[in-house]
Order: C-alpha cells, then sequence, then structure tokens
C-alpha cells in the first residue's frame, strides 16, 4: 500500500467511527483525487465533472458503511468513482474519451449484441429513406468512399451524392426520436 | 463544493463497517428457515427418509446443489462491496454444474433404453421445477436486501451470484422432500431450476441494485 492510501484508510475508518475532523479532511484530499479521475476520463465533457465528484462524495458519505478497514481505502473509492462513472456513461449515452483501466467496463461496451443491435437500429433507420439517400450514407459515411467516388460508383454526379447525403442525415436525424435515458437495457 | 462538504461533515454519524458475511450470507442463512418449513411442513419430507440417507443418491442431490451455493457464496460476498473483483467462484459453480451434464449424460447412456424416459423426466420434473423457484423465492429477496444494504458496483455479476446461492440453497432444501433417485433428473431438472433462478438474479441486477 502507497503512503497515501494508507493514510486515506485511516481517514476513513476514523471517519466511520464519527470523527468530524478527520472525514472533512478525508472529503477534500477525495475531491481532488475524482477531480482528477473524472477529468482524464470526460475530457470531452468536462461540465459533468463537477457533478460526478460531488455525486460520488454523496455515494460514499451514504455507502461509508461498506467500505472494510481491514482493505485499502482506494480500491473500495475507485470502486465507487467507476460505479458512477459507468453510471453516467449510461444515462447520457456517451462514447468513452480514453480507455478505461478495467476490462469489465471493455467487455460491457464491447459486447458483440450491443453491437449488432447497434447495427440493426442503424439498417432500420437506412431503410425508412428514400434508396438514393441511404445508398449515398452507405457508400460515404459508413464505407468511407469519397463523394467523386461515390459518384463513380452509382453512376449519379458528385453533387447530388453530397445533397443525398445531406439530405438523407437530415431526415435520418428527423425519424429518429431521442428515447429517455434508460440505456440499452 | 465546499458546502457540499460541510454538510456531509455536519450529517455524519458513526457508521461502523458493515460486514457483508452477515448483511448478504446472514440475511439468506434466517430466510432460509421459510422455504425449510415449507418442505418440512407443506410438501413434507420423503416418506423413505429413514432409508434415503444410507443411499448415496440423496447425498449427492443434497451436496452437488449445496456445493454450487458454497462455489458462488464468496463470489456473492466479494460483489457487494465496491473494488472487490468476482474471484473463481461463478467459474466453480459453472465446473459443478459441467461435471453435473456430464455425469448425467453418461448415466443416460449406460441406462436401458426401455428406462431412459424415467432416467431423464422422472415422474417429479415439472413439481421440482416450481417447487425449487418458489423455495428460492425467500432467500433470492433476502440476497437482494443485503446487496442493497451493501454497494455492489458490478449489479449483474452480484445479481447472477445471488440467483447461484439461491437457487443451490433453494434445490438442496428441496432435495429433502423430492423422491427422484436419477442422477440425470439431477443434472438436468435441478439444475435448469438454478439455472432459471440464476438468469433471474443477472437479469434483475441492474434494475433493482442500483444506487
Amino acid at each position: 500500500m502507497s503512503d497515501e492510501t494508507v493514510r486515506l484508510s485511516a481517514l476513513m475508518a476514523l471517519s466511520q467511527a464519527g470523527d468530524a475532523k478527520a472525514y472533512r479532511e478525508l472529503l477534500q484530499l477525495l475531491q481532488v483525487r475524482l477531480t482528477a479521475y473524472f477529468a482524464r476520463r470526460l475530457a470531452a465533457d468536462a461540465a459533468s465533472v463537477d457533478d460526478l465528484v460531488q455525486e460520488t462524495l454523496m455515494a460514499i458519505h451514504v455507502k461509508r458503511a461498506t467500505y472494510d478497514p481491514a482493505r485499502p481505502f482506494t480500491a473500495w473509492l475507485f470502486g465507487v468513482a467507476r460505479y458512477k462513472l459507468i453510471d453516467h456513461y449510461r444515462r447520457f449515452k456517451l462514447r468513452r474519451t480514453e480507455p478505461l483501466d478495467e476490462a469489465r467496463f471493455a467487455e460491457d461496451m464491447s459486447d458483440p449484441v450491443a453491437a449488432s443491435m447497434a447495427r440493426m437500429d442503424l439498417d432500420e433507420i437506412l431503410s425508412r429513406l428514400p434508396p438514393k439517400q441511404a445508398e449515398a450514407i452507405r457508400l460515404v459515411r459508413l464505407r468511407g468512399l469519397t463523394s467523386g467516388e461515390a459518384a463513380h460508383a452509382t453512376g449519379a454526379t458528385e453533387s447530388a451524392i453530397k445533397v443525398n447525403v445531406h439530405r438523407g442525415l437530415k431526415a435520418a436525424t428527423l425519424t429518429v426520436t431521442p428515447k429517455e435515458g434508460t440505456g440499452h437495457e | 463544493m465546499n458546502d457540499m462538504i460541510d454538510q456531509l461533515t455536519r450529517d455524519l454519524r458513526p457508521a461502523p463497517a458493515r460486514n457483508a458475511v452477515v448483511t448478504v450470507l446472514g440475511a439468506m442463512a434466517l430466510a432460509s428457515l421459510i422455504p425449510l418449513a415449507i418442505v418440512l411442513f407443506v410438501f413434507e419430507p420423503r416418506s423413505d427418509m429413514a432409508s434415503a440417507i444410507r443411499l448415496p443418491h440423496f447425498w449427492v442431490k443434497l451436496g452437488v446443489m449445496a456445493l454450487i451455493a458454497a462455489c458462488a457464496a464468496p463470489t456473492l460476498v466479494r460483489l457487494s462491496r465496491p473494488g472487490g473483483s468476482a474471484g473463481p467462484g461463478l467459474l466453480l459453480a459453472g465446473i459443478a454444474g459441467g461435471a453435473l451434464v456430464l455425469a448425467g449424460l453418461v448415466n443416460l447412456a449406460l441406462s436401458p433404453d426401455s428406462a431412459r424416459v424415467d432416467v431423464l423426466m422422472g415422474h417429479s420434473w415439472s413439481s421440482c421445477l416450481w417447487k425449487v423457484g418458489l423455495l428460492s423465492a425467500p432467500l433470492f429477496i433476502a440476497s437482494f436486501l443485503g446487496l442493497r444494504a451493501m454497494a455492489p458496483t458490478q449489479p449483474r455479476l452480484a445479481g447472477l451470484a445471488a440467483g447461484l446461492v439461491a437457487g443451490g440453497g433453494a434445490a438442496a432444501i428441496y432435495s429433502l422432500s423430492c423422491a427422484e433417485t436419477s442422477l440425470t433428473f439431477l443434472s438436468s431438472w435441478y439444475l435448469l431450476a438454478v439455472i432459471l433462478v440464476a438468469l433471474a438474479g443477472f437479469l434483475l441486477g441492474p434494475r433493482l441494485l442500483r444506487w
């Protein structure tokens, strides 16, 4: 155990015993560590960092009895922080900005079932568009062709491809109504 | 943010470390009085109990189901706390289940053709399913209440482990009233009942264990 882990573990044990001074010191130290932890993982969503720090401090408060003083506090702490982070990702369906250190979470996200469901959603959305627009989106946005290559492949003009991609994406956005944050479950 | 730290500090009351074994497994042990009472007074123990306890099939049924629950129990405890890893418990429970399936298949293959249907279906496969399901309910509820009092951060796995302990425990208790003797019956219907309870835990975990 690092010195800091030993120190945090000791402060947490004192806090469990009801020592308010130790608790205040602990929360202040945790605020700094948690801010760094979430900021690293939410680079594209800095506005959520403070919310997550607060939520995590609150969770630590409510669940403080579940820390076992015989174990390193940091494992418990980052278990809580990771849980709140994953909860946040689920609620806001954000893309991860940095790979998490936990293979477990990666397994969740790279779940082949979820991936194939996303694929089915996409096919469903495209099938509702006019065929030319769907074709243009498939070629340019999904297969990564340039507009010129797509024009060549379909026999349409390059500007027709661009217009079809644009109109198709716009129409697709309108047909997909956002669902309340229930995640993919 | 500092307001919040002030507030939390003011709200601090002593909160002694909660023992996960007592909170989760203790709750389940207490709850197991309900399925035990149901088996003793409603379903009633098998009528040939006195002679059955001298035969291996009685102990195999009781033992393998208890073993599955015992394998998953440490995992359930570990997953009840943040930072706990699942450990080998689920794998061990899976190996126990797999070995049972293998033994059941061998037993089926060794049975004479005319006896195979009996060996597989027994006389009570449907009541095995619903009775184990019913008996597992108090254990299942106790495990989820225990988990909610703790702080599971992997709700699916925690739910799965809870279901394995509840299902295995309920199946072990049910075996006291079940007169089936076939290993193949044990490996199919008992195991299916346990798997269904475990699946329920896996599916309900994310819904019921949020905090």
